[in-house]
């Protein structure tokens, strides 16, 4: 089967159907699709290149493996940012619990996130006082249930609707959250917290 | 309107998407109050910068490292001797141990309550309806042959408390 019909592409519901038939093309095309949105999504949810990209990895190699449970009462889009939203947060977890039984000190010289490699000038300021260095420090300070939201909607700019049904909850908290999360973000970024 | 009031609306706001009634409160609060004015400039400045940040990518050999993984867990699956085998084995044994518990629960049923399933004891001679339940019958019997005396129907009378109270309740009348 092609990946892309007479002038179109296959959207990605119909990969997903092809690759559970047995397509592995298919599988690999939305790879191609998502990796780049996925992998931009955990980077700012961890703050780390490496951790960010076994996550990503593992959400495919789950993909691979669980695509059979997939059914379109979801858009594919919600269930793989919900795969991989639930393995960083799980990472996160087991971060903290090993911070907590760390006899390292936490000085200023571990990095609890990292400026992204391939990034313009981290420094250089972008639409606003803040720049891109100093918005990605303060996400990953801000507690896990504003980081989420705020990463979906402000940088990866999906809907409310798509970010209520990743983060299971109803699209009202999503919004409160989201209002809330800025305001905090603020207060991180002016060193208020 | 307040300021915690506009703090809440702050999102709505800046998106445009409030109504008619809160905007013209919004709007006439923030030209009075200098540090919600500040907040809203704030909020969209950092949404915006949020929207500009350039997207990072994935390390060149994210394809290939993922490819292999892959791979080989597909070579690790197909040279697993049980895995034909466990495909079968699962339903195979649900089912067993569902027929297990239902064999348990009959047994069970029937041993607390054989006269309750007068089916489960065999017809007897010449009839359709089932023989009468053999420990019942031995305890009938027992009962027929023991001798009636004084001593043991006095015994075994379950009145005879209540008789001597009937006997002194006559004497006092």
């Amino acid at each position: 089967m092609k990946v892309e019909k007479k002038g179109a592409k296959y959207n990605d519901e119909e990969l997903i159907r092809s690759f559970q038939e047995g397509n592995e093309r298919a599988f690999y095309e939305l790879v191609t699709r998502y990796k780049d949105k996925l992998y931009n999504f955990v980077f700012r949810f961890v703050g780390q290149e490496e951790i960010a990209e076994d996550i990503v990895q593992d959400t495919f190699v789950k993909l691979f493996t669980s695509a059979d449970m997939y059914r379109e009462i979801a858009k594919f889009s919600t269930w793989i940012y919900t795969i991989a939203a639930n393995l960083a947060k799980t990472e996160l977890r087991k971060r903290k619990r090993r911070k907590m039984f760390s006899l390292q000190d936490m000085g200023l010289d571990e990095k609890e996130y990292e400026i992204p490699s391939d990034s313009e000038d981290p420094g250089k300021e972008l639409n606003s006082r803040f720049s891109q260095g100093e918005i990605t420090a303060a996400m990953v300070k801000l507690p896990e249930q504003f980081r989420t939201v705020i990463i979906l909607r402000d940088v990866q700019e999906l809907s409310y609707e798509e970010i209520s049904r990743i983060v299971n909850v109803p699209e009202g908290t999503v919004k409160s959250r989201i209002n809330r999360g800025r305001q905090k973000l603020i207060s991180i970024l002016k060193g208020l917290e | 309107m307040n300021c915690y009031r506009f703090s809440e609306l702050l999102s709505d706001y800046f998106e445009n998407s409030l109504s008619i009634k809160d905007r013209k409160e919004a709007d006439s609060h923030i030209k009075n109050c200098e540090s919600c004015r500040a907040l809203l400039s704030d909020v969209k400045g950092l949404v915006m910068a949020s929207h500009d940040m350039k997207m990072v990518v994935c390390p060149a050999n994210f394809d290939s490292r993922l490819k292999k993984r892959i791979n080989e867990m597909s070579k690790r699956k197909k040279t697993d001797p049980s895995r034909p085998l466990m495909k079968f084995l699962k339903p195979v044994s649900a089912a067993a141990a569902l027929l297990l518990l239902l064999s348990a629960a009959y047994i069970s049923f029937d041993a607390y309550n054989p006269d309750l399933n007068p089916a489960s004891r065999p017809a007897a001679a010449g009839t359709n309806e089932p023989a009468p339940d053999p420990v019942l019958q031995r305890k009938v019997l027992d009962l027929a042959s023991q001798p009636l005396n004084a001593d043991s129907t006095q015994k075994d009378d379950p009145a005879e408390p209540y008789k001597n109270r009937l006997q002194l309740v006559n004497e006092k009348k």
